[in-house]
């Protein structure tokens, strides 16, 4: 994050995440090395070749097998009996392999990256020396360039909700506006659009599961429109949000949400079938703390989709100071 | 009797913030991948809505607090006679509220002032005779320096008039002043402040006026007819 105000929202973020990814059991896909980058250089063993065609090293998501050649130290065993490298699907390895003249080569620290690179260091365990996996890992490609390279690559398994601008790049600082309204003294209506052109929603299902559900909540239900002077409420229902009511605080105003004439453009080679927009409403402490915007059932996988024109409509009490006020909000996907 | 109003707009920058969450697509040859997931993750975008200040206005409401189409002020009909006379009147009553709504938009107070809607140089005006409303030559019974030819001169007495205050979040007149008792005096006193706000009044404010004093000198052996004078209220933010 690249502000204070990132770093504050990580908090909610890191909350949301923490369940991103939970138990899965995969079905093998292996990767073989690059027939040019596939060798590490061993600070007591000299260059260690995993591409050797009679060593058949594989990188599946679980494990690494087959054998590495050290022309000073013979054969490295990746998958040996009761040990071997292990492979966590996203590119962390671990586990010892055996080295004939080595003995346990532990290569934890070691990763994969998207673009199928090795980077960090394995540790002989005998004698605690390195074996480097990547000329990156201390600068010294410009000298000798090398590295160890797989076709596999580490699998992301991604439900995800984003704000991305026309080009398809996340927004640093989206704020979805609501038009500006001159202070009167009479309640009024001010309406906005969640979803623009250069802000766009965007849902990224890249799991198997075809079915989740798009929300927008306050951070909080007690959150107040606040600006430096004064404050409205957005979830009080009283008088159509023109009065204060029976919740907690002591301001008017009520905030609505209408999915229902939203745009959702699918990515190119992906439909929308299985998702429906939410209807509209309106939110009420304690009653709708959260309004689902999408919803999908049967919604294609590994696709992405981009939410457009959702309509808000604020009603802002009278004699509202005049000021800039902020809501902080959240939008929140699950998987069903 | 006409009013103006002016506007007065206040505009102030957003901020923002959010997290995104991590957007990274699998490879296509992931598709047979099994797996029973459960998946949570968010986007916190900040909303935003700037309440602009208003428009402070002046206006002349009835007690229902509509706009009075044509307001007028009328004042006690009085015979011609040769001798300099006065005649009296009230400006503002329960029907015809003297009004300045402030939303926000004067925060360092403003001013209420009554002036001649043609100017210092106009006259009440008959069908077929004019007297002046600001020389006060002789106390307005003689015709001064000023550019025309014509006798009279009106004073306005504010301070035995009413202040209420009618909005909904207070109730309060501190920093709400009337104005004091004067005469126009063409070149010198062109308009008259009526009522007027210091910055410790509310920013927020609604209310009215009634019961100003109003007389007019009549000038010795005047036509009978009756007179008008366009007069215009005018707020200003100060």
């Amino acid at each position: 994050m690249q502000n204070q105000q990132r770093r504050y929202f990580l908090l909610v973020l890191i909350f949301c995440m923490f369940g991103l990814i939970s138990g899965f059991t995969a079905l093998a896909t292996t990767g073989t090395i690059d027939s040019v980058y596939k060798y590490a250089w061993g600070e007591n063993t000299g260059w260690i070749n995993f591409g050797n065609s009679y060593g058949n090293v594989q990188v599946g998501d679980e494990s690494l097998t087959g054998y590495a050649w050290s022309n000073n130290f013979g054969w490295i065993n990746l998958h040996p009996t009761l040990a071997g490298v292990t492979n966590n699907l996203d590119g962390q390895l671990g586990g010892y392999a055996w080295g004939e003249n080595l003995g346990w080569i532990d290569f934890t620290g070691v990763t994969i990256a998207s673009s199928g690179e090795f980077f960090g260091y394995a540790t002989i365990s005998s004698t605690n020396s390195h074996i480097n996996f990547n000329c990156s890992n201390n600068n010294a490609c410009s000298s000798s360039d090398y590295r160890v390279k797989t076709s596999w690559q580490p699998l992301v398994m991604f439900l995800g909700v984003d704000i991305i601008n026309a080009s398809s790049t996340p927004v640093d600082n989206p704020a979805f506006t609501i038009n500006n309204a001159p202070a009167k003294f009479n309640c009024q209506a001010a309406t906005g659009t969640l979803g623009v052109v250069n802000q766009k929603i965007r849902i990224t299902n890249t799991t198997i599961n075809p079915a989740w559900t798009l929300t927008l909540a306050a951070v909080s239900t007690s959150s107040l429109w606040t600006s430096a002077s004064s404050t409205f409420d957005f979830n009080d229902p009283t008088s159509a949000g023109c009065s204060d009511g029976a919740d907690q605080d002591t301001v008017a105003g009520q905030l609505s949400i209408s999915p229902t004439n939203a745009t959702l453009t699918p990515k190119n080679t992906c439909d929308s079938a299985g998702i429906s927009l939410g209807n509209s409403s309106n939110f009420s402490q304690g009653f709708v703390d959260n309004i689902t915007l999408v919803t999908a059932t049967g919604a294609g996988t590994n696709c992405y989709w981009d939410i457009t024109g959702i309509s808000m409509s604020q009603k802002v009490p009278l004699e509202q100071q005049s000021g800039l006020y902020n809501l902080a909000m959240t939008l929140t996907i699950v998987a069903n | 009797m006409q009013h103006n109003f002016l506007v007065y707009s206040l505009w102030i920058i957003f901020s923002t913030a959010i997290v995104l969450a991590p957007l990274t697509l699998s490879n296509d040859n992931r598709k047979n991948f099994v797996k029973q997931n459960f998946a949570l993750a968010a986007a916190t975008p900040q909303f935003q809505q700037t309440i602009t200040a208003g428009t402070l206005l002046t206006d002349i409401r009835d007690n229902s607090r509509v706009t009075v189409a044509s307001p007028t002020v009328a004042m006690s009909a009085i015979n011609a006679s040769f001798g300099c006379a006065s005649t009296t009147g009230t400006f503002g009553s329960s029907t015809q509220r003297i009004y300045v709504d402030n939303p926000s938009a004067a925060n360092n107070g403003w001013t209420l002032s009554l002036a001649a809607t043609g100017g210092v140089t106009s006259l009440w005006t008959s069908a077929s005779s004019t007297f002046d409303f600001n020389d006060p030559t002789t106390s307005g019974c003689a015709d001064g320096g000023d550019a025309d030819t014509k006798i009279g001169d009106m004073t306005l007495n504010p301070t035995v008039g009413t202040i209420t205050a009618d909005y909904t979040t207070g109730s309060s007149i501190v920093g709400i002043s009337k104005g004091a008792q004067a005469s126009f005096n063409e070149g010198t006193v062109n308009s008259i402040t009526i009522m007027s706000a210091a910055n410790t009044a509310s920013s927020t404010w609604r209310g009215y006026m009634t019961g100003i004093g109003v007389v007019q000198t009549i000038p010795a052996e005047q036509q009978a007819q009756a007179y008008t004078l366009g007069m215009t209220l005018t707020v200003v933010a100060n």
